[in-house]
């Protein structure tokens, strides 16, 4: 897993808890002398060992955890990489590219990146059908990304997990229902 | 206690704004090899394309040489080929009207006295006996000739056909003999001494290969051109300790030791300005290096060349051909 990604969930956990919690979970979970770089590999278990120790923490489900990190997530990456998101001209044409636009830019930037297999058909002007297909499962993670994209672009979003990995699936279907948010 | 807290934040800041600047440096830095990788992909697909290019040309002026000896080799037995057609062409009346008696004998139209009379009548105006053999040997004749041109064509058409990339196991021993016979009349006033010994199957590019041998058997022959003495080409294909070896050796005019230098260099060339693409011994060089063979020169001016190509024995094919 990409170092990137380590320091979003270093991010999200010291500024919505403390910088010694954050040295608590590396100390666990961690090399002594880690320090996360963006662009370096580390081992996806400590990944999953820090996330698992987030939701000990919080006392939430792991897979609550994991939506609330990718919803953060989105932010951090756009906040680093907002170029990127002048590209797409609204939520649904950023979903659609997933795969064209924002995984080869991410190819461009990290050597061997090692991206989920992502495909998404266009039902109608407020549906998108995704398959998620990954061996790290991070499925609920890419649900908080939809979710951290919708809020960028002032929508609401509901997710329908129909078929998952975790329960099987070769791959994770979402259905994606989408509309504006509405004000006042 | 708070102090020191607020110190231990402060000094993660600026680790993290470090890292982060850092990282920014180095995604830029990655972003540009990225685009700088991806423009030399480019340039090495457009000179692949234009090598691709080069290789046809230069087949085609060696076709070009070839095609006056070409055409006198198909012209021989497409002379008789056409001569006896055309005696054929004599012989058609009575075959049809034999024809036409058998008919009239099956609808028994014809008495066997009348056939006894039409056979004797056509026995006399064309003997029988001289068709029976001459016709056999008319057609006989005939389908060797065309043959002949069918073979010279097949050979003509494997060396012009553009390359491909296809790769099998083939006998590399065939290719040399196609080019043996498309260069026969270039060949036909020397003495040329084949020793083609049999040698394994290996993975190759026969029609790459083909483009091998004609170049290096026409600089043979044309380093010949012009000596006193009776030109002697020597081809050799035998196998050794895994690997192949092909050598074309003649006894012309040799190369001296700037021409050993440049010899591989495309456009380098001996022949006056007009004449040769300087592409031919660069084609052989590539061709060869991309069967992870090698090229080894014996020459002295005055005495001849020797020119060695060695193959390793290949039973898994080569992704780069």
């Amino acid at each position: 897993m990409k170092g990137i990604i380590f320091r979003g969930l270093e991010e999200l956990v010291v500024t919505s808890h403390d910088i010694a919690v954050w040295e608590k979970l590396l100390e666990k979970h961690a090399p002594a002398d880690r320090v996360y770089v963006s662009a370096k590999n580390y081992p996806d278990e400590e990944l999953f060992a820090l996330a698992q120790e987030v939701a000990i923490v919080v006392d939430k489900p792991l897979p609550d955890v994991l939506r609330t990190f990718g919803e953060f997530l989105f932010t951090y990456l756009t906040h680093k990489h907002r170029e990127i998101l002048d590209q797409f001209d609204g939520f649904s044409s950023l979903i659609m590219s997933i795969d064209t636009v924002i995984h080869a830019e991410v190819a461009k930037l990290y050597h061997e990146p090692n991206l989920p297999e992502i495909r998404c058909e266009r039902i109608d002007d407020s549906h998108i059908l995704m398959f998620y297909c990954s061996k790290r499962k991070l499925c609920f993670c890419a649900e908080g990304l939809i979710h951290g994209a919708a809020e960028y672009y002032q929508m609401n979003v509901n997710i329908e997990h129909q078929k998952c990995m975790h329960q099987g699936a070769a791959e994770c279907t979402l259905l994606l229902s989408f509309g504006e948010k509405k004000h006042g | 206690m708070v102090k020191s807290t607020d110190e231990y934040y402060r000094a993660y800041l600026r680790e993290k704004q470090a890292r982060d600047e850092l990282e920014q440096i180095l995604e830029e830095k990655t972003r540009e090899l990225y685009q700088s990788n991806k423009a030399l992909e480019e340039k090495i697909t457009q000179l692949q394309s234009q090598q691709a290019v080069l290789m046809q040309t230069e087949k085609m002026a060696t076709l070009g040489t070839l095609s006056a000896g070409v055409a006198h080799e198909i012209n021989n037995p497409l002379a008789y080929a056409m001569s006896n057609l055309e005696s054929l062409n004599y012989v058609k009346p009575v075959i049809a009207e034999l024809l036409v008696i058998a008919k009239n004998v099956l609808d028994e139209k014809l008495s066997p006295e009348e056939l006894h009379i039409a056979l004797h009548r056509l026995n006399q105006q064309q003997s029988f006996d001289f068709l029976l053999g001459d016709i056999d040997e008319l057609l006989d004749d005939a389908q060797e000739g065309l043959k002949r041109i069918g073979a010279i064509v097949k050979n003509l058409l494997s060396f012009a056909r553009p390359k491909n990339n296809l790769l099998a196991m083939a006998d590399i021993g065939e290719s040399l003999e196609g080019a043996i016979k498309l260069l026969h009349n270039q060949l036909k006033n020397t003495h040329l001494i084949c020793n083609i010994q049999p040698i394994p199957l290996s993975y190759c590019n026969l029609a790459a290969l083909n483009q091998v041998f004609v170049n290096l058997l026409l600089n043979a022959q044309q380093a010949c051109e012009g000596s006193v003495q009776k030109a002697e080409i020597v081809v050799e294909l035998f196998c050794e300790q895994d690997s192949i070896y092909l050598s074309v050796a003649d006894n012309g005019c040799g190369m001296s030791e700037q021409t050993k230098e440049h010899i591989f260099e495309p456009f380098f060339t001996t022949k006056p300005v007009g004449q040769g693409t300087g592409m031919g011994m660069a084609i052989v060089y590539g061709i060869i290096t991309e069967h992870q063979g090698v090229i080894m020169i014996e020459s002295a001016q005055g005495s001849g060349s020797k020119i060695v190509c060695k193959l390793p024995v290949l039973t898994e094919p080569l992704n780069n051909i």
